[in-house]
């Protein structure tokens, strides 16, 4: 069997953004302004809701997964029921990305609101902006929430120093997925256990942050041990999952573009690899299971707004890629679950709406009944997830390695390198996989103004830091 | 094996009688390689037959951890089947600080009972869950404790479910299969030496690692695969011990000297 692109086969919800697409005029009129203005209007918007109960927030936020490692979206090649469980009670988004495929700067807007160049965090172990607040600080301060964190943290300083960025830290994780994410898992419990005992109606924000499936980067480093020229469980050769259908895809574009991280001379060798990552997959899908089960046997489940998602994808043999750091979807595309029973629609699969890591932070504040801080990019999903209408972005921006930039709009996808003049474009409703760049096509060069036009008005919007890697336009 | 290897410098090959379906009690290191291999907490097992046959094992646990040192103890209560399946299991877990007091409010406790398939979790703070199963449920260390006593023939297959993570999670579709049987040098230490390679021009001589004052030992494999686990080899000597389990990119290695 081999992998489809995921489509729902639940309801389908398609925005403005949607399936239908968007015609080049359309795109035009609703262009950067609507983006860079969304987010202003959507915050001024926000008001508690007079007697409604605020609900506790529960972010799951992993490491390294696919949108499509999910069974329930049709992967033959993992099993995730609790997952699918959840998106079954919920509203699974399919056009979610990572505001940048590296674990820091994706945490980093995961946490603020903020893009990478304005956190400042344009690369791993560096650390959020001062002054720039986190949505621990923030619904702590404004909303009066118990803001706690377990698991992994990944930006710099110890998150068990001073109740480090906002947060309380639970102890468990800080080791590798394998060992650690069971660790977190039962310290969240322990915690939701100690907070179904009380009744001072303080809501909670509680962040449990799993490693899994990013002990896969391991496999790449270590390959003479962990990938052997030959599998290592003959007895699971026929269980090996197909190659993906990019597998050896090298899209025009860029030196860089074309070349892969492959370290494995085998498909064999290739072929294990996927079918240890889809087990990591699978050992992340039992420890939520696990901790959504607690919440749901502590009775805090119908009080509890559950957010899952992923910092970023993995390359998972596309491209010939292993990790993340390049810019197609397998490291740009990331699952974002909601669920909140009775308040959040149930059994949606969002096919329309471009979502991001940027949201979270304006989703909670939203559902706190606060405002978010000021300059936040994201929206809140809110509107969506509750089936109300509300406009919403046409092109949404990401960035990727430092200085590399997406811009994503219903049917192209731009890509620039940086200092490099040579961009792709890619058609992604004729070519899902991304195998060919249509930039220099005859239609190409529009559709490639077109979308710098709108990376430009974008980050004149933007506040970037000084002094960042990457930021100023250098290396 | 080949990726934690370097676990096993060192390694004290185990000597004398061992009785698999008696009492006997064992200590690991847990062991991971990621950049570099690290010796990341311990395990202690403790067999104690039952007069119905089965058994029970207590265990106990630690790793150092974000916040402190995570550890569990507990019990499982043991079949008298090949895979060691299980009719229940309890289970505390605590983080403690570096002078061993208790983090405060990380003390939790379950109750686990498995009856005709349906396994039923208690603990203080959750309402009761179950969950029904099909075919034998056995818990990580029951696993440690059924490959001691399998046979060895070629081709032996067994499927169950498996109560992982200290029985947190319950992962069906497993397989347990017995893999090849070796033969490993161990223990001693390693040297560097010198090794010649006659070429047109001249004798070449590289450097080597070789392993002094080592033992061989006779090992067999059991090979486990299935849902939500890496595939993990257990590796058993002559006399029914386990000696190493490896998974992926972690491992546990038999260490008679490892204090819990």
């Amino acid at each position: 069997m081999t992998l489809r692109r995921p489509r729902g086969r639940r309801r389908q919800v398609q925005g403005q953004a949607g399936g239908g697409g968007i015609s080049r005029r359309g795109f035009l009129q609703a262009g950067s302004a609507t983006l860079a203005g969304l987010a202003l209007a959507r915050a001024a918007a926000v008001e508690p809701g007079p007697g409604v109960r605020r609900p506790n927030l529960l972010l799951i936020m992993v490491d390294q997964m696919n949108l499509d490692a999910m069974s329930g979206l049709g992967n033959p090649h993992v099993r995730t029921p609790h997952l699918d469980r959840l998106a079954a009670r919920g509203t699974l988004f399919l056009e979610s990305h990572s505001t940048n495929p590296v674990c820091s700067p994706a945490r980093s807007s995961l946490l603020t609101g903020r893009m990478p160049t304005e956190t400042g965090v344009t690369q791993n172990d560096i650390a959020i902006r001062a002054g720039m607040p986190t949505f621990g600080e923030w619904l702590r301060d404004r909303a009066g929430y118990e803001t706690v964190y377990c698991g992994k943290w990944h930006l710099p300083g110890s998150i068990f120093m001073r109740g480090f960025a906002g947060f309380r830290p639970l102890p468990g994780g800080g080791g590798q997925g394998a060992v650690d994410d069971g660790w977190v898992t039962r310290s969240c419990e322990t915690y939701l256990r100690r907070r179904a005992g009380e009744s001072d109606g303080r809501p909670f924000a509680l962040v449990a942050s799993y490693l899994q499936p990013h002990d896969i980067c391991y496999w790449m480093i270590h390959p003479e041990t962990l990938v052997s020229t030959t599998v290592p469980f003959p007895r699971l050769s026929g269980e090996l999952p197909a190659l993906p259908p990019n597998h050896r895809s090298r899209p025009e574009g860029p030196e860089r573009a074309r070349t892969p991280y492959t370290r494995f001379g085998t498909d064999e060798q290739w072929r294990y690899y996927l079918y240890c990552y889809y087990r990591m997959v699978e050992m992340l899908d039992h420890d939520v299971g696990r901790l959504l089960e607690a919440l749901a046997d502590t009775g805090l489940e119908e009080n509890t707004l559950v957010l899952f998602t992923s910092d970023h994808g993995e390359g998972a043999g596309r491209h010939g890629n292993v990790q993340k750091w390049h810019p197609y979807d397998e490291s740009m595309k990331v699952p974002l679950i909601c669920a909140l029973p009775g308040r959040v629609r149930a059994g949606i699969r969002d096919t329309g709406h471009l979502v991001s890591g940027l949201d979270v932070m304006s989703t909670f504040c939203d559902y706190a009944g606060v405002a978010p801080p000021p300059n936040v990019r994201g929206l809140s999903l809110r509107p969506l997830l509750e089936d109300r209408p509300t406009p919403w972005r046409q092109a949404l921006v990401c960035e990727w390695q430092r200085l590399g930039r997406i811009v994503r709009t219903p049917q192209y996808k731009l890509v620039t390198y940086g200092e490099e003049q040579a961009v792709q474009l890619f058609d992604l409703r004729a070519d899902p996989w991304e195998t060919a760049s249509v930039a220099d096509t005859p239609a190409g060069a529009a559709l490639v103004a077109e979308h710098r036009r709108v990376l430009r008005e974008w980050e004149a919007g933007l506040d970037p830091c000084p002094g960042a890697p990457g930021v100023g336009g250098r290396e | 094996m080949r990726h934690v290897a370097r676990a096993l410098d060192g390694f004290r090959v185990p000597t004398g009688p061992f009785d698999p379906s008696g009492p006997w009690t064992a200590t690991y290191d847990l062991v991971e390689r990621a950049f570099k291999l690290r010796t990341i907490g311990a395990l202690r097992l403790e067999r104690r037959p039952t007069a119905a046959g089965g058994a029970v094992l207590r265990f106990q646990f630690r790793k150092q951890g974000g916040g402190g040192v995570v550890r569990a103890a507990g019990e499982v209560f043991l079949a008298a089947d090949e895979l060691s399946s299980t009719s229940g299991w309890s289970l505390e877990t605590w983080v403690a600080d570096r002078s061993g007091q208790d983090v405060a409010g990380t003390r939790a406790r379950e109750r686990v009972e498995v009856k005709e398939g349906v396994v039923r979790r208690t603990g203080e703070g959750l309402a009761a869950r179950e969950t029904t199963l099909t075919g034998p449920l056995t818990t990580e260390w029951g696993l440690f404790d059924a490959v001691q006593r399998l046979p060895r023939t070629p081709g032996g297959e067994w499927r169950f479910s498996l109560a992982d993570r200290f029985g947190a999670c319950l992962k069906p579709g497993q397989v347990l299969a017995t893999g090849p049987a070796l033969t490993v040098s161990l223990g001693g230490r390693s040297v560097w030496g010198e090794e010649a390679r006659p070429l047109a021009a001249g004798t070449v001589y590289r450097p080597v690692e070789k392993a002094e004052g080592a033992t061989d030992l006779r090992l067999q494999a059991y090979e486990h695969t299935g849902q939500g686990i890496l595939p993990t080899t257990y590796w058993v000597d002559d006399a029914g011990r386990l000696v190493f389990a490896v998974s992926g990119m972690t491992g546990w290695v038999l260490n008679p000297e490892t204090q819990i």
